[in-house]
């Protein structure tokens, strides 16, 4: 993987940036996923949360492909990142194809051309939050640096989210967790009707939402509202 | 916070033993018996606003709604205004500082909590769930979490009876609902694009042709983002 001493300060100066900003953890999270990406020379990385039901959810990746959202959004009941939120530890599993736990996501893994991935959980003073997650795209070992890294990024974005329900208490923390899910599930919405006002993918339609967003210095999550109310067009974009 | 993945199966099965009612109100009287509660309540708004009463169970709730309505404020009002949980622990007139009127009125009939929870879907907003208590002080976590599932199974079931799935096994439906695949939504904002119509309704008409061609609502949305079916205003 790439020198951590390099690419990992830089992860970090992002993220910190952000959590003394006003931001929305949406955009944290993607900030976190791509950053993960840079620091550990990645192949994607993808950030899930756990849901009122027990299940994770997909709030950002690393790359906006629907089967890369896919690949992740598989491990809601199982893969790294399930275990990763449910042990609260890191996981590594350094070769997906001798992986023989979680069938449905190493074979869907394996297809998009993955060869390695490993997790991290995302937690606050006791409570799971869901995990950060990193495939590979050949296979290796990740060592305790990259994994320690990988904490490191994650432990900032779990202070970012825990930060919005302060004071911190778990019900706070769960509200922030649901407009997290909310938000995401409005930028899918955004994004299908974008993809049809413009005739482009959903992937492109995230872009472009993502694009306008820093150049209003907004909330892709407040866009995608804007968005589904018809305030704005992907030609206005 | 302790999710507990079968907990949402737990409740559907108590709720096929409610028999009486029609399906939102047998939800408000599954919120009072899990919880528990005194009252429970779905409120619908509309352009924003609290619009109407869709089901009640208890006659706290009942009290509480009519209060809301006739004055123009509380909890419905609070939660819809900032898309917010609106949670009281300890009725007074400190902690109803904001509807005051209202907050008098339920406290001379008894209720000493209420939570109000929004009922949401991603940027769709069909109004709020009430859960009302004659005693004060906080739910438990567990109680908050079966609040919070309630809550989902009654954002399920408006958006199924604004599908016009009136002759459906809502109980089947439910505990399939397909809620929780971005895909589902991507396709949804794509059909709302192309027949021109709000979140909701596009969502409606979706969840009617799966129901119609007995597809899971998921299939379908993996149909319209490849272009593989079409909608049209007939649908």
């Amino acid at each position: 993987m790439s020198d951590p001493r390099t690419e990992l300060p830089a992860a970090l100066a992002t993220l910190a940036e952000a959590l003394v900003t006003d931001f929305d953890f949406i955009d944290l999270a993607h900030s976190l996923a791509r950053s993960t990406v840079d620091a550990l020379d990645a192949a994607a990385a993808g950030v899930m949360v756990v849901d009122r039901s027990g299940e994770l959810q997909v709030v950002a990746a690393s790359d906006e492909d629907t089967h890369v959202l896919e690949v992740f959004e598989l491990q809601r009941r199982q893969g790294p990142c399930y275990d990763s939120w449910v042990t609260g530890q890191a996981i590594n599993a350094s070769d997906l194809s001798a992986q023989a736990a979680w069938p449905d996501f190493t074979r869907r893994a394996l297809e998009l051309g993955y060869a390695s991935a490993c997790a991290v959980p995302l937690r606050f003073r006791g409570h799971g939050l869901g995990s950060l997650n990193v495939f590979g795209g050949s296979p290796h070992e990740v060592t305790s640096s990259d994994l320690h890294a990988a904490q490191a990024l994650a432990n900032l974005a779990a202070v970012g989210l825990a930060q919005q329900a302060a004071p911190v208490n778990p019900r706070d923390l769960a509200e922030e967790v649901e407009t997290a899910i909310h938000g995401r599930i409005a930028i899918e919405q955004a994004k299908g009707m974008l993809a049809v006002q413009a005739g482009i993918t959903l992937e492109a339609a995230f872009e472009l939402m993502s694009a306008y967003a820093r150049t209003k210095q907004a909330f892709v999550r407040t866009i995608a509202h804007e968005v589904v109310s018809r305030q704005i067009t992907a030609e206005q974009m | 916070m302790s999710p507990d993945p079968d907990r949402r199966h737990d409740l559907l099965r108590e709720l096929a033993s409610i028999e009486h009612g029609d399906l939102l109100e047998r939800l408000c009287k599954l919120a009072i018996a899990q919880v528990p509660c005194d009252g429970a309540a779905v409120v619908l708004t509309a352009q924003g606003i609290p619009a109407g009463v869709l089901a009640s169970a208890g006659e706290c709730a009942r009290v509480l709604t009519e209060a809301e309505f006739d004055l123009g404020e509380g909890p419905a009002f609070e939660s819809t205004r900032t898309d917010r949980l609106v949670i009281v622990d300890h009725l007074n007139t400190s902690t109803t500082a904001a509807w005051p009127v209202v907050g008098a009125l339920v406290l001379q009939a008894g209720i000493s909590a209420i939570a109000t929870l929004p009922l949401r879907l991603g940027a769709i907003r069909l109004g709020v769930a009430h859960v009302v208590r004659l005693q004060p002080g906080p739910l438990s976590d567990d109680a908050f979490a079966t609040a919070r599932l309630i809550a989902d199974l009654i954002t399920d079931a408006v958006l199924f009876l604004q599908a016009g799935l009136v002759n459906a096994d809502f109980d089947d439906l439910l505990s399939a609902s397909g809620t929780d695949r971005l895909r589902v939504h991507q396709a949804t904002g794509m059909v709302a694009e192309i027949l021109g119509c709000q979140m909701p309704d596009a969502f409606a008409r979706m969840r009617a042709r799966a129901y119609a061609e007995g597809l899971p609502l998921v299939d379908l949305a993996t149909q319209v983002i490849e272009r593989e079916v079409e909608f049209s205003h007939d649908d």
